[in-house]
């Protein structure tokens, strides 16, 4: 356990534990609070995509030209894996955080289908943005996370649907975590001839 | 005398227009080795087969005499003893200096933070804040002296680097054969260092076994004093020209006479023939192994 | 220890030749070991293949003995061997400078002379 929270913090630097882990979480509660989780979600989801950025972005690259550094160790494939998963709890803690919170701010239950429409949206959006590097690929991710949320929070409403997402949740991080290992021990195969030999 | 090895290998890779045919690779242990080729001669796909960063290929691999490519994928303590560096991206370009000591941390279980550190400072890497610096922000020789520092920190036995001299300036590549003097040093023989190099020039003075690359395949291969016993280089007069074309490896020629290297047993051809003989360089072996190599490759 | 990297000689040899008039010299104990292959390349900046081979040279001539995993170290040198080794050095440097005193035409009593003065002149020393 305490592996996989070190791995997470690993891929952490100290301006991000500060401002990504603190301040930001903090103030997007507040937002919450005063203006309910279903308005928050869509501040929640471009955060989330954004801030995965100095993250993970990179990481389901296929070529082999990357995070060799990783691949020398045994436990290389491990980290990442480790690390994934304790993403994708803290980000569906820190949810039902902010879902608690718009709940018990406003009472309605649209705050959970809200706080799970905010996890299925960034985490199936993650793995795209996931493939490439570069701040600029995440913006334009988040802007398609935004439109996706506001489709989902148009239609989608009632307890049923709550637990349908939750069970979603469920399948879509594990899918996330397998696909990445996919990809990551992907790389260790090239098949195209690359230049660099 | 007798040698160990710290690498054994026989491998095959092939692409669409290119193939890697070793039938056998051998890295003595205890000494330095340089792996001297052209780009494109397959330097770069031979040393991420043996640091376990590519799986794709046919063949084995030995370590130290005693442990299969096989087992370093499934036992820790092989990878342990290999510092690997390389051109590719190596690290995440978001990550900042000091993670990298974190998550050297996890990966390797003789990663010293301290040693590390001191490293850092030795080799200058990034100045004043260093640790706030992120890997994209950072030069090619910085890089380069951060993966050096890397491997330096932890306990192995086999250091592959894939073009370490390419990203440094003169001074630095000086530093880095004093680091691979030392690391030999540090255990007697039991170390063994397999780098390789476009322009061996550089790393002549720290180089003792060379496997010179062509074309996929290794065309020459042997320690240094003995590869300077087997060729030779020579020097003649213009209307020897003819002759020596026959006799010799590389030869360039103009009016006022030719120079060039040729294999030591082939001197006798040359008799009766005005030439003075020297001792090659590395550098001149090297490439008179690697022309002759295309040459060969061309008539096919 | 000085060597010369272009000098035509190679490297290990100019080594070895150096320890061994160390050697002949009595400047190590019989039973000595020299500096490590890779210590010695240390300190010159050469390739450790280099100083492994001016060892094995030295050990061809008797001069010094490997003991694996510990070294070269220094054999006896009884004070026999010594004197030949060194009279066999004077008849080479003789035969050398026979060879140049004739290519600059002196005389036999020309280089008599030069050879009478030269050691008058180490007498003043």
């Amino acid at each position: 356990m305490v592996r996989t929270w070190k791995s997470y913090l690993a891929f952490t630097s100290s301006g991000y534990r500060i401002l990504g882990l603190a301040v930001l979480p903090v103030l997007l509660l507040a937002l919450t609070v005063s203006q309910g989780m279903e308005a928050a979600g869509a501040v929640v989801v471009c955060f989330e995509i954004l801030a995965d950025f100095w993250l993970f972005s990179g990481i389901l690259k296929k070529e082999t030209g990357s995070m060799e550094y990783l691949k020398t160790s045994i436990y290389g494939t491990d980290i990442i894996k480790k690390g994934l998963v304790a993403d994708c709890i803290r980000r569906f803690v820190y949810l039902g955080i902010l879902s608690f919170a718009g709940y018990l701010s406003n009472g309605r239950l649209g705050s959970f289908t809200a706080g799970l429409s905010v996890y299925l949206t960034v985490m199936v959006l993650l793995n795209v943005s996931r493939h490439l590097s570069g701040f600029m690929i995440h913006l334009p991710v988040s802007y398609v996370g935004l439109i996706i949320y506001c489709i989902l929070m148009k239609f989608i409403s009632g307890t049923a649907a709550v637990v349908i997402m939750s069970l979603l949740a469920v399948i879509v991080s594990i899918v996330t975590v397998w696909y990445a290992m996919y990809c990551v021990k992907g790389s260790y195969y090239e098949k195209r001839y690359d230049e660099s030999v | 005398m007798e040698v160990n090895y710290a690498i054994e290998a026989s491998l095959h890779k092939s692409y669409s227009k290119f193939e890697l045919n070793i039938p056998r690779l051998m890295v003595p242990k205890g000494f330095a080795t340089a792996l001297i080729g052209e780009n494109g001669a397959g330097k770069t796909t031979l040393l991420n087969i043996l640091a376990g960063i590519r799986l794709d290929y046919q063949g084995k691999i030995t370590y130290l005499g005693r442990y299969s490519d096989r087992q370093r994928e499934e036992l820790s303590e092989v990878k342990e003893k290999i510092g690997y560096t390389g051109p590719g991206g190596y690290y995440l370009p978001q990550w900042k200096i000091a993670q990298v000591a974190q998550i050297s941390e996890l990966l390797f279980s003789t990663f010293r933070k301290e040693c590390f550190d001191m490293w850092c400072r030795q080799l200058a890497i990034g100045g004043d804040g260093a640790a706030n610096k992120r890997i994209s922000s950072l030069s090619d020789g910085n890089r380069e002296k951060l993966m050096i520092a890397g491997v330096l920190s932890r306990d192995t036995e086999i250091l592959l680097m894939d073009e370490p001299a390419s990203p440094l300036d003169p001074l630095m590549r000086e530093r880095l054969c004093e680091i691979i003097r030392d690391y030999l040093l540090e255990d007697e023989g039991e170390r063994s260092v397999f780098f390789s190099t476009h322009n061996i020039a550089d790393m002549e003075d720290v180089t003792d076994y060379a496997i010179i690359m062509a074309n996929g395949q290794i065309a020459e291969a042997g320690f240094v004093e003995d590869l300077k016993e087997k060729y030779v280089y020579v020097r003649g007069e213009a209307e020897d020209i003819p002759q020596a074309k026959k006799t010799l490896f590389r030869i360039s020629s103009g009016k006022y006479g030719f120079e060039g290297v040729c294999l030591a047993k082939k001197l006798e051809q040359l008799a009766g023939c005005d030439i003075s003989l020297e001792t090659p360089s590395l550098s001149q072996i090297s490439v008179a192994v690697m022309e002759h190599s295309r040459n060969m490759e061309r008539q096919g | 220890m000085k060597i010369t990297q272009n000098s035509g000689e190679p490297i290990y040899h100019q080594i070895a030749s150096q320890f061994k008039n160390d050697i002949l010299a009595g400047k190590y104990a019989q039973g000595e070991y020299l500096p490590s292959i890779r210590r010695l390349a240390k300190d010159l900046k050469i390739s450790v293949i280099t100083t492994m081979k001016a060892y094995e040279e030295l050990a061809g001539e008797g001069l010094v003995t490997a003991v694996q995993g510990k070294g070269f170290y220094v054999n006896a040198q009884d004070s026999e061997m010594l004197k030949e080794q060194h009279l066999r050095k004077v008849e080479a440097s003789l035969t050398e400078a026979i060879a140049a005193a004739e290519i600059a035409g002196l005389t036999d009593a020309e280089l008599m002379d030069i050879l009478q003065t030269l050691l008058a002149m180490k007498e003043e020393e």
